[in-house]
């Protein structure tokens, strides 16, 4: 299990068309919009904002179309000839995608921090990674029912 | 002869109207048999049934072995390689369905067995389908299965391509692995098989050696007996 943990952990890191809205679009909205608009109330509703989005677009989007394409591929089907459980190759997607998903959205929380400086103490920061991997862990649940309901990729995105 | 898998009247429904009607089949060890028909014959659900992907309405399939999922290989049409990792990282997570990691010896051994020592640290999905073919066949020898069940191995593939992978099937034999596989390409199955099993209508119409069919049905070759056998049964089957 670890070892396909890691290799899809490793293939989820190199999808950079889904790290780009994962971190690279967050980012310079981030830096765009915060400039816009100066007001440091504004920016730190931003700042949340974009942890959603970011958060969302990987672990929503992302998994709903990499489940759509495991299903049409074959992917299901072929576990069922294998020793390998299902449920244990969801927890591996899963798990990969959580932990990619965690990793771009304290990129984003950390430069909104470093660049818009709120007075965030400790606890707050300590008690976001739970709320992020609660938020993470439901959009990843539905981003598994669209993957499951969807029969083409316009349909998930719908 | 022993066999390693013994089918007795398979029988599948859909929908009330029997695909599978009744099959016998046996894989004996370390044969190349060649399952063939015309498409919706019946052929990938006996196949399915075989591997224990779809439960039969009637019959029974006994394996020479407990866990045959774990001594068997399966090369699907559509082999799902992982986007974002290289054809070798992509045998290492077939290893893994079967609790295993591969070493580096070993991994060298597969992609050598299938020619694909050149592209192993290429992408998967971005290599040429006779390579994602061959890798497809390499990921269904990961666990050094005792049977290796290929369907329809070079389909869509250009002759050359086609050639190595019966290169591939040849090794793969010669190295003590039963393969059972399905094509529709005639000439491919005389080069490649040794016995055949042609089911048309949810039924084995016939089945031997290639040279055995083409003597009792008195024509040339398998093309001929495919041509002069499916349009019959298809045609009083309506």
């Amino acid at each position: 299990m670890w070892v396909t943990w890691l290799a899809l952990l490793r293939g989820a890191l190199r999808d950079r068309i889904s790290l780009f809205w994962a971190v690279v679009a967050p980012l310079v909205a981030l830096f765009g919009l915060g400039a816009a608009f100066p007001d440091p109330d504004y920016r730190r509703s931003l700042v949340l904002g974009l942890l959603a989005f970011g958060a969302m677009g990987f672990a929503l989007s992302g998994t709903g179309f990499e489940v759509m394409r495991q299903r049409t591929r074959g992917v299901y089907k072929l576990l069922r000839a294998t020793p390998f459980r299902v449920p244990a190759f969801v927890a591996a997607v899963t798990g990969a995608r959580s932990v990619v998903t965690l990793a771009s959205v304290l990129v984003v929380a950390t430069v909104g921090w470093a660049v818009y400086g709120f007075d965030w103490n400790w606890q707050s920061a300590v008690l976001a990674v739970p709320v992020l991997a609660a938020g993470t862990a439901c959009f990843m649940v539905m981003g598994f029912l669209l993957g499951n309901l969807g029969e083409t990729e316009s349909q998930v995105a719908m | 002869m022993n066999a390693l898998i013994s089918a007795r009247g398979l029988t599948k429904r859909y929908a009330g109207r029997p695909v599978v009607n009744g099959i016998d089949l046996d894989v004996f060890a370390g044969e190349v048999l060649a399952v063939i028909g015309p498409n919706g014959a019946g052929k990938s659900t006996t196949l399915e049934m075989l591997l224990g992907l779809r439960i039969p309405d009637a019959g029974t399939v006994t394996y020479w072995t407990a866990d045959p999922r774990r001594e068997i290989g399966v090369q699907l049409q559509n082999t799902p390689f992982f986007p974002g990792l290289t054809a070798a990282e992509n045998l290492q997570v077939f290893a893994s369905f079967y609790g295993l990691r591969l070493s580096d010896a070993r991994l060298r051994e597969l992609l050598s067995q299938c020619r694909l020592e050149e592209v192993a640290n290429v992408e998967a999905v971005r290599l040429s389908g006779g390579q994602q073919k061959r890798l497809a066949i390499a990921a269904a020898l990961v666990h050094n299965p005792k049977v290796v069940f290929l369907d329809e191995p070079t389909a869509a593939l250009d002759p050359l391509a086609r050639h190595e992978i019966r290169n591939v099937v040849r090794r793969i034999h010669q190295a003590g692995t039963t393969v059972v596989f399905t094509s529709h390409d005639m000439e491919e199955v005389e080069k490649l098989a040794e016995r055949v099993i042609i089911i048309a209508a949810g039924a084995v119409v016939a089945s031997g050696t290639p040279g055995a069919l083409t003597a009792a049905f008195g024509v040339a070759n398998l093309e001929e007996l495919y041509l002069k056998l499916i349009p019959e049964v298809v045609g009083r089957c309506g």
